[in-house]
């Protein structure tokens, strides 16, 4: 049965009608979009008018998500800002450490047993005037029950006595990098990389699954998806153990389940050609719903934990050059295999250098296997300069650029770790565009908040958390902002011929919003509210979740 | 730290390519009834006779004679943590790190789990690539810090090096020659690579020549003290670049009249107190290009009297 839905406006993204005022929907797809009186021409039809008031888009493409935020809302939110969990309650952000304390007092209590870890996640010292949470602070929640808070970076965690005692890192001595000492001559708690983080993190709730989302944590997800707008997203660095895969398959084939996953297998722990023959075999089981078989590569660190890779002149502050995660040899033979293989490889690159080297790889394995329409992407990629757009276009690669973080720690880059000249150039998204480079942008949830529009809203206005603007000449307009996130970054994922954007034959994927983001202030964007969306002609409406 | 009760772990380092992987079967092929555990960031390249293994999972090969390999993934600490608490606990734990590790960082990692210690860092270069790969511009920093942090390195593949002489005085020219062991093949007796006594030996050998393809030539010597002995002072002398030590470890009767044990491994040393009925005595690991035994016993003289 066909049904035509009719809208305040349709925004179609294709240029042939980019605005209309119904949708005609059949098994799924979308069979036409125009005047009622056009689609009343396929035949019988029941008109739907529920959102003739709302604004209708492609339901949005997160390019670079983890699914990981769906388990994180069990803890204790202890971020700096507002922020939305999946039963769409806003939680308010904690501005003092004092906050901090009181509300995992306030979660101390709702524990009976007295040895179960309590887990805290998103702090963000940077934001309350760097001042360091102490053992000493979480000591005042309780001495006999293990604490850990993971900061919003995912690289920095505080943990109190206990949670020391269980590790064994509870001494005086300790010579660590990653572990600052107190006057007493024992640990302050603070935990800096994952060697620090790694004996003390399993005692507190946060193990080496966690980056996994379990069953409950992807229904979660999928509703967070659906209150941003989002009806396709990537679990942009997923382990994919056997157990993972049945239970991302078991839930997104859940009648009710509302989005499309797309999990990348990371390159980690096994050699090129068996994560090569593993994605293939991982390909093989997608559905409708879960995309399987392609490869997320990591060359870097990250910035504001100075483990990026970066060319001269380096750090601002003088830290030392960071690490590379993945060897050049490593990442140059992993895409001449996925380019045979036919296997599509993003790349994390953070630091400049990082971004270099990914880009010489794949020159090279390109001279070797030429081959049309790879899309290999390069993900987050923040401190690319223009002569590495022009390459990556010549490469005939795409970029998927992390606008939130300019936002969230733009402040940071400038003052502390690249500095004024280069801060400004930083997720350069106007210049990926003017290149001619495919370009999408992203959230990295759970590291800032799943939100196209609010990850729009950052590529549009570049404002950081001070209030500043930090690189205007780097600014998109709205309209490339909308389609950054839906073609563009469907086009990241070779899936742009099924979403991001409403044409005959593609998913009937709708973002519904309560507002026309077009008309909006450009400092509005953000605000625009979602009701919910559509998904392979599913409605899901965010407030009856 | 406390060496005697907690397990030796070696971290051997280096470049893709330069043999870590070959190394490590080595040293799994001789074990000899040396309970070995390998740790590795995969298992991709291992070349276990299939013979050898007598179970295989995800993440562990069990073989023959109690030595395990097991794959560390994302979590090198959890995995050797694990390695410590099994109820049969492996003699010693060698450590693959990737390509692209710097050695010094994971032993800092390693001195927060209280079951092993750092017994040494040796990094293996490929001899014929080194060069290139240290004027690379994405690893050359990286290399260099392996090569830094390594208490032995091995100058693998000297067999495919036509004009060693040219090379070795550009080794020279790096710094890396003092410490530099030149091999082939990822040949490296157990001695050399793990330690003094890491294999069976008569307690008062004879001065004893190991040939290994014809490239190398380590020696080893027994010296008995007759005498009380500063072990700290004699350990900081032996680690000292002009003696050309690779390793030494034994038993010496200390100036307080109790019982030591003393290693040392390049420029790295442990003492820390013995039982009292051990033997005294010191066994010592050089190269056969810087065998004085002259300067040795000088030496030696200067911190006790010593049978030889």
């Amino acid at each position: 049965m066909t049904k035509i839905y009719s809208a305040k406006k349709i925004i179609t993204m294709n240029p042939a009608r980019p605005f209309v005022t119904h949708i005609a929907v059949k098994d799924g797809k979308i069979l036409g979009t125009g005047e009622l009186d056009e689609l009343s021409r396929w035949g019988e039809y029941e008109l739907d008018n529920s959102f003739e008031g709302k604004v209708i888009m492609p339901g949005f493409v997160e390019g670079h998500a983890h699914t990981m935020e769906g388990t994180l809302w069990r803890y204790v939110y202890c971020g700096f800002f507002d922020r939305t969990d999946p039963d769409g309650k806003i939680r308010e952000g904690v501005k003092t450490i004092e906050t901090v304390v009181e509300r995992l007092v306030e979660a101390d209590k709702k524990l009976k047993d007295p040895n179960m870890p309590l887990s805290g996640w998103q702090l963000d010292p940077i934001y309350m005037n760097n001042k360091r949470v102490s053992r000493r602070d979480l000591d005042k929640v309780s001495t006999t029950r293990p604490i850990g808070i993971m900061h919003a970076s995912g690289h920095i965690m505080n943990v109190n006595s206990k949670a020391l005692e269980l590790g064994g890192l509870m001494k005086a001595g300790i010579n660590h990098p990653g572990i600052p000492l107190d006057k007493d001559g024992y640990p302050t708690g603070e935990l800096y990389g994952p060697d620090a983080m790694t004996p003390i993190g399993v005692h507190v709730g946060f193990n080496r699954s966690m980056t996994d989302s379990d069953e409950d944590g992807l229904i979660a997800f999928g509703k967070l998806c659906v209150r941003t707008g989002v009806t396709t997203v990537t679990d942009l660095a997923a382990r994919l153990t056997e157990e993972g895969v049945e239970a991302m398959l078991r839930i997104t084939s859940e009648k009710n389940y509302p989005a499309r996953i797309v999990p990348l297998k990371v390159f980690l722990a096994a050699t090129p050609k068996e994560t090569i023959e593993f994605a293939k075999s991982l390909k093989k089981k997608s559905t409708d719903r879960l995309r399987l078989g392609r490869i997320k590569a990591v060359a870097d660190g990250s910035i504001q934990g100075f483990s990026a890779r970066m060319r001269w002149p380096g750090y601002h502050n003088g830290a030392p050059n960071g690490l590379w995660y993945t060897a050049p040899d490593q990442l140059s033979e992993l895409y001449e295999l996925a380019l045979v293989a036919g296997i599509q490889v993003h790349t994390h690159t953070n630091g400049d250098e990082a971004t270099e080297m990914a880009l010489d790889m794949l020159e090279g394995a390109l001279k070797k296997y030429s081959s049309p329409d790879h899309r290999f992407t390069l993900q987050h990629c923040q401190l690319a300069d223009a002569a590495q757009f022009r390459r990556m276009k010549k490469l005939e690669m795409c970029v998927n650029l992390f606008a939130n973080h300019h936002y969230y720690w733009g402040d940071e880059h400038y003052k502390l770790t690249v500095g004024p000249d280069r801060a400004l150039r930083m997720n350069a998204c106007k210049t990926a565009l003017s290149t001619g480079v495919p370009m999408a942008i992203h959230s990295d949830a759970p590291v800032t908040p799943l939100g196209p529009l609010f990850t729009a809203w950052c590529a549009v206005n570049r404002l950081t958390a001070s209030g500043r603007t930090q690189g205007k000449q780097e600014k998109i307009t709205i309209e490339d902002a909308m389609y950054a996130i839906t073609l563009g970054a469907a086009y990241t994922l070779h899936m742009d011929d099924e979403v991001g954007s409403l044409e005959t034959g593609k998913s009937a994927d709708f973002a519904i919003l309560e507002e026309d983001p077009y008309l909006s202030d450009a400092n509005e964007l953000k605000n625009v509210k979602v009701w919910g969306t559509m998904q392979g002609g599913r409605i899901f409406d965010a407030k009856n979740l | 730290m406390n060496v005697a009760n907690s397990i030796p772990v070696t971290i051997v380092s280096g470049y893709l390519g330069a043999g870590k992987t070959t190394l490590v079967n080595n040293a799994l092929r001789k074990a000899n009834g040396l309970k070995l555990a390998i740790l590795v960031n995969e298992f991709g390249n291992l070349a276990i006779d299939e013979d050898l293994i007598i179970s295989q999972d995800e993440n562990m090969i069990s073989l023959a004679g109690g030595c395990i390999c097991c794959s560390y993934g994302n979590d090198m600490l959890l995995s050797l943590k694990e390695l410590a608490s099994l109820d049969t606990k492996p003699d010693h734990i060698i450590l693959e790190a990737s390509g692209v590790a710097i050695p010094s960082s994971i032993e800092q990692s390693i001195s927060l789990i209280g079951d092993c210690y750092t017994e040494s860092i040796v990094s293996i270069i490929d001899s014929e690539q080194i060069q290139d790969q240290l004027s690379n511009k994405y690893v050359s920093d990286t290399i260099l810090a392996q090569i830094e942090s390594a208490d032995l390195i091995f100058a693998n593949k000297i067999d495919l090096i036509l004009d060693e002489q040219s090379f070795l005085s550009w080794v020279k020219n790096h710094y890396l020659l003092n410490k530099a062991i030149r091999v082939s093949h990822s040949e490296v007796e157990l001695d050399v690579l793990l330690g003094v006594n890491r294999q069976p030996r008569p307690i008062r050998d004879t001065t004893k020549e190991i040939k290994i393809n014809h490239t190398n030539v380590f020696w080893s010597e027994v010296f008995i003290p007759n005498d009380f002995v500063n072990p700290i002072e004699l350990s900081k002398s032996l680690t000292k670049q002009a003696i050309h030590l690779v390793r030494a470890k034994g038993h010496l009767r200390g100036v307080d009249g109790k019982m030591y044990l003393l290693q040392t491994v390049g420029h790295r040393y442990y003492v820390e107190p013995a039982d009292n009925e051990k033997k005294p005595g010191l066994v010592l690991i050089g190269t056969g290009e810087f065998k004085n035994l002259d300067v040795l016993r000088e030496n030696l003289k200067k911190y006790g009297d010593f049978d030889y």
